[in-house]
C-alpha cells in the first residue's frame, strides 16, 4: 500500500496530476492538521498514522444512466481521496451527481444506472470489481451509509432496536441478546436518551431527530471505516442538523472512521467537512480544504454558491443567484460545463473542457480562467 | 394504481400514528411500551362499531357451523335424514310448521339445518380457496415485481390472459374436466382468482424495491431473500389478509351461480344447491328453499364485506383518509 500512495492519484481521465494529493488525502502530517482550525482535532498517533494511507481511494469514477433519452453521465469521472477520521464534503447543486457518486461507490446504483469505469478502493480491494456477494458482506461492515429521509429509511414494521440488531446479525457472530444489547448500547452512543426503552420502540413513534439518529446507529453498528452521509440533516429541523453533524464528528473521533458527507448545506460542510468536493453537472469543479475555498472560492461556480447564503450579521447585501439550471447531462454542452450560466464565460470555455488543474496547497479547479494565468 | 395507493398508505399512515403517538404520548410518558402498527391497526379495527358487529355475525356464523358439524342438537341428521312425516308423500312442510322453522324440501329434510350445514360448505370452500389463492398470487405478484423485466412482462402476460378469460367459464371448464369436487372448485377458484391479489402484491414490491428502507437494508448488506422475508413480505401482509377476507365473498357468490347452472356437489348441503332446488319449487308457491339459504348468505355475505372493507380501513387507515391525514 504504501508504494502506492504517491500513484495513487495519477491521473486517469478526467483526474489529477500526479503528486497532487486528492482532495481529502491527508497532507503529510499532524502538524497541518493541528493548524487547521476547523474542526478541531486530537494531532495525536491516530492522526500520523492516517496520514499513511486513504481510507478509500476514487479515481475517475464514472457512473452513467442509460434512459431512453440517451445516457445520462450522472458522474463523469469523480476522483477523491478520504483519510481515516477525515470528513468530505461533496457538494453542489440538486441533479449535480452528488448521490449518485455514493450509491455507485456502495454497488447501489438503480437502474438504469451503471458503473462505467473507475475505481473505489476500501482497503486493498476495488469495490467496483468485486463479485456482489462480497461486497454485499462489505456493506455495513466496511462501508455503509446514512440516508437521507429519515421518515422512509427505517421499516415501519421493524423496531428501531431490531433493525440496529439486524445489521449486526448480518456481520458479527453476536447471539440474539448480544446483539438487543448492543442495539441499545449503540443508540445511547447516538445520543438517544432512554435507549433501553427507544430499542422497543417503532418507527412511527420516534420524531424526526430520533429517527435519523436510529438510522446512524444501524450505519454505525459494525464500525465501518467509510460512512458516506447522503444528506444526513436535510429532512431534520435546523436545531437537530447541528446536533447530528456533531454527532458525526464525535463518532469519528472515537473510531476514526472516514465520513463522505453529501449535502447541498455549504453551511453544513462549514461545520463538519475538513475538505470540499465541489460538484457541477457529474465533475468535480473544485476541490480543497474547506477553509481556503471558503475563503478563497476559485471556481466561478464556487462563488455563485457561497454568495448565494445570506450571511448573519453581514450587512444586507445582494445575494447572487445563478441564473438557469444544470445542463441536461444527456447532452452536455462542448466545453465547460458551466460556461452557460458563468457570468465570466468566454468563447474559449466553450472550446474545450478544461481539466481540473492542481493550484498547490492540495487545492484543484477546473476553470480555465482561474488556472490560465497559473498555466501561462 | 396499486403502487400509488401504497405510496399514499406509508405516508398517510406515519402522520397518522404521529399524530396518535404525540397524544398518547406512549414513548414519552416514559414506562409504557409502545404498541407496534400491528397492534394499532387491532385498536382501530376494535373501535369500529360497524366492524365489531359484523366479526360478531360472523363468529356467530363459525360457531354455528362448528357446532353443527359435531351432530350436536340433530342439526347434522336433520340436514341430511329424510322426516318421516314427509316421507312417503314428499311433502314439502311450510314455514313456520312446528320443529321446522323454515320448513322442509321436497325431500323432507329441514331447510334450517340445511342452512346451517351450508355454513360450513361455504366457509370451507372459501377458505380452502384462500389458501391456494394466496401462495400463487404471492409467489407470482412478487417475482413479477421484485425481478421486473422478463419475468414481469411474463406474469403481466398471464394475468392479462386469465382476466380475459370469463372466470365463471374458466372455472366451470375445471370442475368438468377435473371433477366435482370441493377440492376442485377451490382450486378452480384460486386460479381464477389470484389475479387481483397478485397486482396489487406486484405493486407492493415493485414499490418496495424502490423504498429507502430497502435501499438502506441494501447498503447495510442485505441480500434480497433477507430483504424480501424480512422487510417486504411483513408489509405486504395486510393485503394478503384483506384480500382473503374479500376473496369469501366472491367465492361463496360464485358457489350459487355454478349450483344454479348445475355444477354442485349431489347430497351435500350448499346454499347453491337449495337455491337451486327452489328454482322450479317457487313457482309452486314452495319458497322454504329460497328463503332459507338467501338469508344466512345475504347476512354472511354483508357482514363479511363489512368486515373486509373495514379490516382494509384499519391495517391500512392511509388509504380511507389519505387526504385528511396528508396536511
Amino acid at each position: 500500500m504504501t508504494g502506492e500512495r504517491d500513484t495513487a492519484s495519477a491521473p486517469r481521465g478526467g483526474v489529477p496530476k500526479p503528486g497532487n494529493a486528492g482532495p481529502v488525502a491527508p497532507r503529510s502530517a499532524a502538524p497541518v492538521d493541528a493548524a487547521r482550525p476547523l474542526p478541531a482535532r486530537p494531532a495525536g498517533l491516530a492522526a500520523a498514522l492516517s496520514a499513511e494511507a486513504p481510507v478509500l481511494d476514487v479515481r475517475n469514477l464514472a457512473a452513467w444512466y442509460f434512459t431512453d433519452e440517451g445516457t445520462v453521465k450522472a458522474v463523469d469521472g469523480v476522483g477523491f481521496k478520504l483519510g481515516k477520521g477525515k470528513t468530505l464534503g461533496l457538494v453542489g447543486e440538486s441533479g449535480c451527481g452528488k448521490t449518485a457518486t455514493g450509491l455507485a461507490v456502495l454497488g447501489l446504483l438503480p437502474p438504469p444506472g451503471r458503473v462505467v469505469r473507475g475505481e473505489a478502493v476500501l482497503g486493498r480491494r476495488d469495490l467496483l470489481r468485486m463479485p456482489e456477494a462480497d461486497l454485499a458482506a462489505m456493506r455495513g461492515r466496511d462501508i455503509a451509509m446514512i440516508f437521507q429521509e429519515p421518515m422512509s429509511a427505517l421499516d415501519p414494521l421493524m423496531t428501531a432496536g431490531e433493525q440496529i440488531a439486524e445489521c449486526l446479525e448480518m456481520h458479527t457472530a453476536l447471539d440474539r441478546r448480544e446483539r438487543a444489547e448492543k442495539a441499545v448500547e449503540l443508540l445511547a452512543s447516538v445520543g438517544v436518551p432512554e435507549p433501553a426503552l427507544r430499542a422497543k420502540a417503532w418507527p412511527h413513534e420516534l420524531s424526526g431527530g430520533m429517527r435519523q439518529r436510529v438510522v446512524i446507529a444501524m450505519a454505525l453498528a459494525c464500525d465501518p471505516k467509510v460512512v458516506i452521509a447522503d444528506e444526513p440533516t436535510t429532512a431534520l429541523d435546523v436545531t437537530v442538523q447541528a446536533q447530528i453533524l456533531d454527532l458525526i464528528e464525535d463518532t469519528q473521533e472515537r473510531t476514526g472512521m472516514g465520513v463522505i458527507l453529501v449535502t447541498h448545506d455549504l453551511a453544513a460542510v462549514a461545520q463538519a467537512a475538513d475538505e470540499v468536493a465541489v460538484m457541477y453537472a457529474g465533475v468535480l469543479v473544485e476541490t480543497g480544504p474547506v477553509k481556503d475555498v471558503y475563503a478563497h472560492p476559485a471556481h466561478p461556480y464556487t462563488k455563485a454558491l457561497l454568495g448565494s447564503i445570506p450571511v448573519v450579521g453581514q450587512a444586507a447585501r445582494q445575494l447572487v443567484t445563478i441564473p438557469g439550471r444544470v445542463p441536461n447531462l444527456a447532452r452536455l454542452p462542448s466545453g465547460c460545463r458551466f460556461a452557460d450560466r458563468c457570468p465570466l464565460a468566454e468563447s474559449a470555455c466553450r472550446a474545450v473542457e478544461p481539466d481540473l488543474v492542481d493550484l498547490g496547497a492540495g487545492r484543484r479547479v477546473r476553470c480555465i480562467l482561474a488556472t490560465g494565468r497559473a498555466a501561462r | 394504481m396499486s403502487g400509488g395507493m401504497v405510496e399514499k398508505g406509508r405516508d398517510g399512515g406515519s402522520s397518522a400514528t404521529r399524530g396518535a403517538t404525540e397524544l398518547g404520548g406512549g414513548a414519552k410518558r416514559g414506562r409504557e411500551r409502545g404498541m407496534s402498527p400491528f397492534r394499532l391497526s387491532m385498536r382501530r379495527l376494535a373501535r369500529d362499531r360497524s366492524a365489531m358487529v359484523a366479526a360478531a355475525i360472523i363468529t356467530a356464523f363459525i360457531a354455528t357451523a362448528l357446532v353443527a358439524g359435531t351432530g350436536a342438537f340433530g342439526i347434522k341428521e336433520a340436514a341430511t335424514v329424510f322426516n318421516e312425516n314427509s316421507l312417503d308423500t314428499m311433502r314439502y312442510l311450510p314455514v313456520g310448521t312446528e320443529g321446522h322453522v323454515l320448513g322442509t324440501d321436497g325431500f323432507g329434510r329441514d331447510v334450517l339445518a340445511r342452512s346451517i350445514m351450508g355454513i360450513r360448505t361455504a366457509l370451507y370452500l372459501g377458505y380452502l380457496a384462500g389458501l391456494m389463492t394466496v401462495p400463487i398470487a404471492l409467489l407470482l405478484g412478487a417475482v413479477a415485481g421484485w425481478y421486473g423485466g422478463l419475468l414481469d412482462d411474463a406474469v403481466t402476460w398471464l394475468m392479462s390472459v386469465v382476466v380475459a378469460v370469463p372466470g365463471i367459464l374458466l372455472i366451470m371448464s375445471l370442475i368438468q374436466i377435473v371433477g366435482k369436487s370441493f377440492t376442485t372448485m377451490a382450486f378452480a377458484f384460486a386460479v381464477t382468482g389470484w389475479v387481483g391479489l397478485a397486482r396489487v402484491v406486484r405493486g407492493a414490491f415493485l414499490q418496495a424495491r424502490e423504498s429507502e428502507y430497502v435501499l438502506a437494508a441494501r447498503a447495510l448488506g442485505a441480500g434480497d431473500a433477507r430483504i424480501v422475508f424480512r422487510h417486504v413480505l411483513p408489509n405486504v401482509f395486510h393485503f394478503v389478509t384483506v384480500n382473503f377476507v374479500l376473496q369469501f365473498v366472491g367465492v361463496v357468490k360464485s358457489e350459487v351461480f355454478l349450483a344454479f347452472v348445475g355444477l354442485t356437489l349431489v347430497g351435500e348441503a350448499t346454499w347453491g344447491s337449495m337455491i337451486d332446488a327452489a328454482r322450479s319449487e317457487v313457482s309452486s308457491g314452495r319458497w322454504q328453499n329460497l328463503i332459507g339459504p338467501t338469508l344466512f348468505m345475504g347476512i354472511f355475505l354483508m357482514a363479511m364485506t363489512v368486515f373486509g372493507d373495514s379490516l382494509r380501513d384499519a391495517l391500512d387507515p392511509k388509504l380511507k383518509n389519505a387526504e385528511e391525514v396528508r396536511s
